[in-house]
């Protein structure tokens, strides 16, 4: 080539070329075709839409609608570019309702792939077929059909050989498809959906309202784990279903988030539900959730790519907040436990009923006995070193002594609580005690660490005070450099807990007083455990203040293997049920597990 | 080996060493006791590789010898016995037969060279100390070790031998109690050492009533010789905290109050304080002292007032209730002193009058209030 060729260099790309181009962005693989056509079906106001693939879409993709469908010149025009009936004038981008709007979609497909598309408008009487082969050889006939359209797509990106050959397997490919349909299932409700592969029927989905269709999308074992959520603030409306927090997968694979029933996909507000489980669950695992956010659309842009699945937000952090709100508003009305399943599922229509309202229940029952304790038991304060004998001076113990003798308890559901509350420490590292409904284990390491964690939140956001205990002999601590640097990271917050650290010169720090609940014994070595916690673990969507009061927590927190006494037990379980949220530690693991009484009924055989 | 001894003395002699056993140990040896026979006596002896202890009776020897026997075992046995006198014998397979009244049993030794062996020690350091003054003195410090093993010399007691005054000082880093006694002599030599706690506890419990034992220092060793029996155990060699420098020589605010009535009214609040950190808090007005103490989490609350005499600025500190706790109930006197400076420092507590030949001191750190 010459550069100083006198030939135009610059020139308008042919029509199909400019197609071929734009499929790239749009049809990216079987999917996106799938997606283009029920999007279609939708907007042209079908109730009945049925898909059928062959090959994961490779061979053929059908959809075939009752909609209002499509007269002949509308076919036909439909396969120009930027051709669409969706919008009139600019005005109507800025108020997208419909699911497609860009006039691209059509043409694009057709260009790289053979097109067959079937209509007739719900006025006509006739119908007409119109067939493209590659973008080209446009071919139109007038024949009989049923009000609707149906559009088969058959051998996708056969004259593009570079894309057919990436495509990915079969199997991986009918994924795509499915995660793409699983959206629209659960969008709309109201639509009875068909799924055919390989000529089997796959999903029936009559229409139904949501709840139905979400248990039927997410499987029923799923769906017992899924809590209702309705919300909503000013204008904007949120709904749906989100897991229990011990409801997780792992994989983002069950997630689902529609705005005015389009799917979508947006990082700030997914990362807003992770929020709101905040540290309810572990690194690695996601909660399962539908959501529908419905809104004014002037306030979102859907238009920012083509496959239509980013959102822009005019009031997106109102929105991320409206979101960690709501939704830990209802895992904590729910106070949810994780349960033992010893049996599979099997038995679980007969669980379903009794789980129900129990995680309150176990909440109410243990404090209500924490009550009683307190009252009766003197709740003595054992820590160190108290001298038995001198417990009959004091006067306060002895009238308590009496009163427990001779005054009746009130009420008849706190004597139910009131005898004979035992724990038991299992190998030194689980607590066991009996309530009403079974047996209930409790992990003493990560209880206590719940604890800690919450009393520490309590400081940071809503201003409690905290307490250091000062030290006779302020320890003199000599840091490396790294451990040193991490200390500089984290010394405002510590300092803040109750902790009172000063730096020196070179990399010496002095510690001259520690929280009130450092424990006895354990205090020279808990700011580098901090240390070396913050250091190495990797607590992924915790913010700085969280991450040390997580690391002190921890590190502080009885371990297991320690021997408890019972007071200790009594305490700690006190503690753990005064907490906001029981059930979980700082990192998502499960403090609390239950063992009905009907499990163990079932394993020792005693009903069948 | 082959004796014949009451089994009131045998049990009264095992019974003394038994504690030392450790309750968990991976050394296995170590659950056992040594049975020595000799020269008209049984000594028995228990370890725990810190401390040994070593006790004798008299017996009828006719064979001498020496065999491990498991301890605890030995003592259900023996317990059990009828109380004549008791035949023992071994054999070259390490079994012991045992011949009562009532019968012969049988139980299995271990070879007397598995056991660790006695420390020595030789020493030229000797102190002698009244019964009365070493366990009065035991009894009060001994609560405030640390139980911290990380910081080894806060979990025994400072012992200071001078010329003449014997000092014991006990803390673990929140609180801290020196005791001082000057019905003392010893013009040899000075010493520093550092007594394990666990050890005081044995002497403590093994100490007569009356009259005043010798007490042998080596490098690493501390030797109490006690009436039929001998307790060892190994000194904490790591350097002890500068204690007099935190002792404030002069705090300016002295409350005086009576000691059982501020104990019990700390006790009654500090059941409505958090049981975690059983926090109190203390307003110091002219004439009276407020105790106050809250559960937030439970929502409890208490609030008692009792006299005292007080004279300076009103003053508002926290402390942890049990500190508090352990140290008036350790100290004797029934009037007491407070002293402080300000809500940041330490408090000194002292008993009003101190007695005769002994000085008392215990202090306490604050809780501080992070705003």
């Amino acid at each position: 080539m010459t550069r100083n060729s006198n030939k135009a260099r610059i020139h308008v790309l042919p029509e199909n070329l400019a197609n071929k181009i734009a499929a790239g962005e749009v049809v990216e693989r079987p999917a996106s075709v799938v997606k283009e056509l029920v999007e279609n079906a939708i907007d042209a106001e079908a109730t009945k839409i049925i898909i059928a693939i062959e090959q994961a879409g490779k061979n053929l993709i059908q959809v075939v609608d009752n909609g209002i469908g499509m007269n002949s010149e509308d076919i036909q025009t439909a396969f120009e570019r930027h051709a669409t009936s969706k919008i009139q004038s600019e005005r109507d981008l800025e108020q997208i309702e419909t699911l497609g709007f860009r006039g691209e979609a059509l043409p694009s497909i057709a260009s790289v792939a053979q097109v067959e598309v079937k209509s007739r408008h719900i006025k006509d009487t006739m119908g007409s077929v119109f067939t493209l082969h590659g973008g080209k050889d446009a071919k139109l006939k007038k024949i009989a059909a049923n009000t609707g359209t149906s559009i088969s797509v058959k051998n996708l990106f056969f004259n593009t050989p570079a894309r057919r050959q990436f495509l990915r397997s079969d199997n991986s490919e009918y994924q795509q498809i499915l995660t793409v349909l699983k959206r629209f299932f659960l969008a709309y409700a109201d639509i009875h959906f068909e799924l055919w592969v390989n000529g089997k029927e796959v999903f029936k989905l009559p229409e139904c309202d949501l709840g139905e269709r979400v248990e039927k999308i997410l499987g029923s074992a799923s769906f017992k784990g899924m809590l209702p959520l309705n919300a909503s603030l000013g204008g904007i409306e949120l709904s749906g279903f989100i897991s229990r927090p011990d409801v997780v997968r792992k994989s983002r694979g069950h997630q689902f988030l529609f705005l005015n029933g389009r799917p979508i996909i947006s990082k700030s507000l997914h990362h807003a539900v992770f929020q709101g489980y905040s540290n309810l669950i572990g690194p690695g695992e996601f909660p399962i959730f539908c959501l529908f956010l419905e809104m004014d659309p002037t306030l979102a842009d859907v238009n920012v790519h083509p496959t239509k699945m980013e959102v822009r937000f005019s009031n997106d952090r109102s929105l991320y907040y409206f979101f960690i709100n709501s939704i830990q508003k209802v895992l904590s009305a729910e106070g949810v436990v994780p349960e033992l399943y010893a049996a599979p599922s099997g038995s679980a229509v007969q669980k379903e009923s009794s789980a129900e309202s129990r995680p309150r229940e176990i909440i109410d029952e243990m404090k209500n006995r924490k009550r009683s304790m307190a009252r009766f038991s003197g709740a003595q304060l054992s820590l160190t070193y108290f001298d038995t004998s001198e417990k009959k001076e004091n006067p306060l113990q002895d009238s308590i002594r009496t009163e427990k003798t001779t005054i009746e308890p009130p009420a008849v559901a706190m004597e139910q609580y009131k005898t004979d509350v035992q724990f038991w420490q299992v190998h030194n590292r689980y607590i066991l005690s009996e309530i009403k409904s079974g047996i209930v284990l409790i992990d003493q390491h990560v209880a206590h660490e719940r604890i800690l964690y919450e009393k520490i939140s309590k400081i940071f956001n809503d201003g409690q005070k905290s307490f250091g205990q000062k030290l006779l002999f302020p320890q003199k601590i000599n840091l490396n450099y790294e451990d040193f640097a991490i200390l500089k990271e984290i010394i405002d917050v510590l300092n803040k807990m109750g902790f009172s650290i000063k730096t020196f010169s070179g990399t010496t720090v002095v510690i001259d007083a520690m929280p009130t609940d450092v424990k006895v014994g354990r205090e020279s070595q808990i700011l580098l455990d901090i240390i070396d916690y913050y250091k190495n673990e990797p607590l992924r969507d915790f913010n700085h203040t969280e991450k040390i009061s997580a690391a002190y927590a921890c590190k502080n927190a009885i371990k297991s293997g320690e021997k408890l006494s019972q007071v200790e037990m009594h305490n700690l379980v006190d503690q753990l049920f005064a907490c906001e949220s029981p059930f979980f530690c700082p990192h998502g693991r499960p403090v609390i597990i239950t063992i009905d009484m009907e499990e163990l009924d079932r394993k020792f055989k005693r009903i069948p | 080996m082959n004796f014949t001894i009451s089994r009131n003395d045998f049990y009264r002699v095992l019974q003394k060493v038994i504690n030392v056993i450790p309750n968990k140990s991976t050394v296995d040896i170590l659950y056992s006791v040594l049975l020595i026979a000799e020269e008209d006596q049984l000594k028995i002896i228990a370890t725990d590789l810190e401390i040994t202890q070593i006790a004798w009776a008299s017996c009828n020897v006719s064979e001498q010898g020496s065999i491990a026997v498991p301890g605890k075992l030995l003592l259900d046995i023996i317990r059990e016995m009828p109380e004549n006198d008791l035949t023992f014998k071994i054999d070259s397979n390490l079994k012991i037969y045992i011949e009562s009244t009532f019968g012969e049993y049988k139980l299995s030794g271990q070879n007397k060279n598995e056991f660790p062996s006695v420390p020595l020690v030789e020493t030229e350091h000797k102190i002698e100390l009244k019964n009365t003054v070493l366990k009065h003195m035991i009894e009060k410090t001994i609560f405030a070790c640390s139980t911290d093993n990380l910081r080894p010399a806060l979990t025994g007691v400072f012992c200071q031998i001078m010329e003449d005054e014997y000092r014991m000082v006990a803390t673990d880093g929140h609180r801290l109690v020196k005791i001082i006694t000057h019905d003392f002599e010893n013009k040899e030599f000075t010493e520093n050492i550092i007594i394990p706690t666990k050890a005081l506890n044995f002497v403590a419990r093994n100490l007569p009533a009356e009259g005043s034992q010798k007490i042998l220092i080596s490098e690493n060793h501390i030797l109490f010789e006690l009436p039929n029996t001998k307790i060892y155990s190994r000194l904490i060699k790591d350097p002890y905290p500068d204690y007099e420098r935190v002792i404030p020589a002069q705090n300016s605010k002295q409350m005086e109050i009576n000691k059982e009535q501020f104990i019990s009214s700390v006790k009654r609040v500090s059941l409505f304080s958090n049981p975690m950190t059983y926090q109190v808090k203390l307003s110091l007005k002219p004439n009276e002292i407020n105790i106050y103490a809250q559960d937030i989490d439970f929502g409890g609350e208490a609030n008692e007032t009792i006299a005292c005499k007080f004279d300076s600025d009103p003053l508002d500190i926290a402390y942890n209730a049990n500190y508090l706790l352990d140290i008036l109930r350790h100290l004797d006197s029934e009037e007491i002193k407070f002293l402080v400076e300000d809500e940041d420092g330490p408090g000194i507590i002292v008993p009003f009058e101190q007695e005769e030949k002994e000085e008392i001191l215990m202090l306490i750190m604050p809780v501080r209030l992070n705003s």
